[in-house]
């Protein structure tokens, strides 16, 4: 199977898909039915970027860092504290090149325009155990976001769903159709959360560890299988992850996350060779090797991460950081901004 | 075979396992789950086992402690611990032998203390139950201090600042929840660790520190430990020597480079192929075709026929011979970079 490597500097992938700009959710601790929570957990904190279109942007960072929140921010299953989203209006089926028919707003979307944008935007989520409806067929969990819809007829719908499976390659076909989840494996529902993402002909899919619940060969089967389909119908993958060699293997673009800020953000194989924010930096170092016979030069951090409850006015990353000085201390978060080469972004005051 | 002098203590290996096979009773059949499994593992030396889920790693590993549900049955096989054979020996028996001196450390064990008591607290009461191995005999009180200045010192030794003895597992992040499982894992100074899945739930700065950890402590005191895990790239950090499992069969034992830059059997090779790295070329990833096998009616001849690019008759037909010798083999009719058998 070969990678579908697509050129960054292609006039496709420049067309922005996907706006993000001051993204800011917190969420409230403490406090009770009568009582106003007094303090804050800010999940994300200021987020800006850009996502092209037939681009598959991963999004990576540990645990906590606020990456599921921004991934369900983007899709509208919460709604942010502050700061905008827009994505840009695509008719179903569109080559990758054809014009925007506007852009939405996803604070004001409502109504019918709500149910167009979710035509347009799907989700996949990491557990298939937990995301499909034990009582109903593959068939009918599949046809469910056509139902919702109201595309086409019993029969098209049947023949959409045919369609999807062997696009994931359930096949032969008509001995899946009719089965229920618990009959098959983890990989083999994955493939269904994905038939039932891309039914609607989305053009963009934000995938939440899609694959960190399988096994190591469905694993790479399914993550063949998506860059495959993301390849052939131009979709927009915004990929989050934990693991970098995951998302160096599903992305053209990585952004790093850390505290509910984006500490870095750069070309996949850049950031790899060429790490500039310390969080970066100790992140890869940390990362195993699948080969004896590499030596890691690991840089050791302080203290764990903490949660960002009412964050001190600073950079996020000072408590550990091995470069911190007193201006870390004394500034607001540094900004993400170019650094070297082109689009390589971080947020640092040190490098 | 066992080259044992004549003359006690036993200086053969740690721990020969031959021919352990293990079946559970189900209503679908018998799920054989542990099938002909033979390895040993030296003094001080650390054997990572790897493999997918339901590959029976873990029946494996809870096996050796002889700690099963009650609907599996130990078929047949020896497990040779310290020059006693652990596969006869009855539960009351058992008991001398768990948390003293094989230790496991489970797959996720961290959420496994108990919320309502002290971290401490804890790993001190099951020294009390295990009547307080390795310290002095005395009055309670006593032995109660003495075992409290032995959990500081392991404290210390996995990396935790022994403050901590005294907070609630809520207090503590899921790394030092997991390093409190380490020391208390710990806390008899067992000879062998069995190590299932230990940082599979942790984030990657945490593991790399754990492992780390793990590793300098297995090294300073001697230990042998048995690295279960589905992730290929810790056992390549890990493991001296690492055996690969399929459908309950292990199917390749090797050192730890020479089976990641020349495998034997096509089910190592495709499983190393399919994992991503971040060093190194970017390269394509290949996945295995298929999935793996039921354990009620396994395949006949070679488990992996169905999905091996590179069976044939035989393959389908016969159990494959084990090719190579000693502590480097794999069970196969046709191993990659090797003469045919």
């Amino acid at each position: 199977m070969h990678r579908p490597d697509m050129d960054p500097a292609s006039p496709a992938a420049a067309v922005p898909l996907v706006q993000v700009q001051s993204l800011r959710k917190l969420f409230p601790v403490g406090g009770g039915m009568f009582r106003r929570a007094r303090r804050f957990v800010h999940a994300v904190d200021d987020v800006s970027f850009t996502l092209q279109r037939g681009e598959s942007f991963g999004l990576v960072g540990e645990s906590g860092c606020g990456k599921t929140t921004l991934g369900k921010l983007l899709v509208k299953l919460q709604p942010p504290t502050s700061g905008q989203v827009r994505v840009a209006k695509i008719s179903p089926g569109a080559i990758p090149a054809e014009q925007a028919l506007g852009w939405w707003d996803l604070a004001r979307l409502k109504g019918k325009e709500l149910k167009s944008f979710r035509r347009q935007v799907q989700m996949v989520l990491q557990d298939p155990y937990e995301s499909m409806n034990p009582r109903r067929t593959i068939y009918d969990t599949v046809a469910e976001p056509l139902a919702v819809q109201h595309l086409g007829d019993v029969c098209e719908r049947l023949d959409r769903v045919s369609q999807m499976l062997e696009l994931v390659r359930l096949t032969p076909v008509a001995s899946y159709l009719f089965r229920y989840p618990h009959e098959l494996s983890g990989g083999q529902r994955q493939r269904v959360a994905i038939a039932r993402a891309l039914a609607m002909e989305p053009s963009f899919l934000v995938a939440d560890e899609p694959t960190s619940m399988l096994d190591v060969s469905s694993r790479t089967a399914i993550m063949n299988l998506m860059l495959e389909v993301g390849q052939r119908l131009g979709l927009s993958y915004l990929y989050i992850t934990h693991d970098l060699a995951v998302a160096r293997y599903m992305c053209q673009r990585v952004a790093v996350m850390y505290l509910g800020k984006l500490v870095e953000v750069a070309e996949t194989e850049e950031l790899l060779r060429n790490p500039q924010h310390p969080y970066t930096r100790a992140l890869l170092s940390a990362v195993p090797v699948p080969d004896p016979a590499h030596r890691r030069q690991v840089e050791v951090l302080r203290g764990d991460p903490s949660r960002p409850v009412d964050p001190l006015p600073r950079c996020r990353f000072y408590d550990r950081c091995p470069l911190a000085v007193d201006h870390c201390r004394d500034t607001p978060p540094p900004p993400l901004e170019a650094k070297g080469t082109d689009g390589h972004l971080v947020a640092c005051y040190r490098v | 075979m066992l080259d044992q002098p004549s003359h006690t203590p036993f200086t053969g290996p740690l721990l020969q396992v031959r021919d352990l096979t293990l079946h559970y009773r189900t209503r679908q059949g018998d799920v054989r789950a542990v099938d002909g499994v033979t390895f040993s593992l030296g003094r001080g030396q650390v054997l990572g086992l790897v493999g997918e889920s339901g590959c029976g790693k873990t029946s494996l590993g809870m096996g050796l402690l002889k700690l099963l549900p009650s609907n599996a049955r130990l078929v047949r096989g020896e497990i040779i611990f310290d020059g006693q054979d652990l596969a006869p020996l009855n539960d009351a028996q058992m008991r001398r032998y768990r948390w003293r001196r094989i230790a496991m450390i489970f797959q996720a064990a961290m959420n496994a203390l108990d919320p309502v008591y002290r971290v401490g607290e804890q790993i001190l009461e099951a020294m009390e139950a295990h009547a307080w191995p390795g310290i002095e005999d005395g009055p309670a009180g006593q032995k109660r201090r003495q075992a409290r200045e032995k959990v500081k010192e392991l404290f210390r030794l996995v990396g935790l600042d022994p403050e901590l003895m005294d907070r609630y597992p809520h207090e503590l992040s899921g790394g030092m929840r997991q390093r409190a499982v380490i020391a208390m894992s710990l806390a008899c100074r067992p000879d062998l660790v069995i190590a299932d899945e230990p940082t599979t739930a942790l984030d990657v700065i945490v593991q790399e520190r754990i492992l780390r950890e793990l590793k300098s402590i297995q090294k300073e005191l001697g230990l042998s430990l048995l690295y279960i895990t589905h992730d290929v790239a810790v056992v390549a950090e890990v493991a001296d020597q690492v055996g690969v499992m399929y459908a309950g069969q292990l199917v390749e034992l090797g050192d730890t480079p020479q089976v990641f830059h020349q495998p034997m059997h096509p089910y190592t090779a495709g499983l190393l192929a399919s994992f991503p790295s971040i060093r190194g070329e970017k390269r394509p990833l290949a996945a295995l075709p298929g999935e793996p096998p039921s354990l009620v009616a396994p395949p006949s001849g070679c488990r992996f026929h169905p999905r091996c690019p590179r069976a044939t008759k035989e393959c389908r037909q016969e159990v494959p011979p084990v090719v190579g010798q000693g502590n480097a083999w794999a069970a196969c009719w046709h191993p990659l970079g090797a003469a045919q058998p």
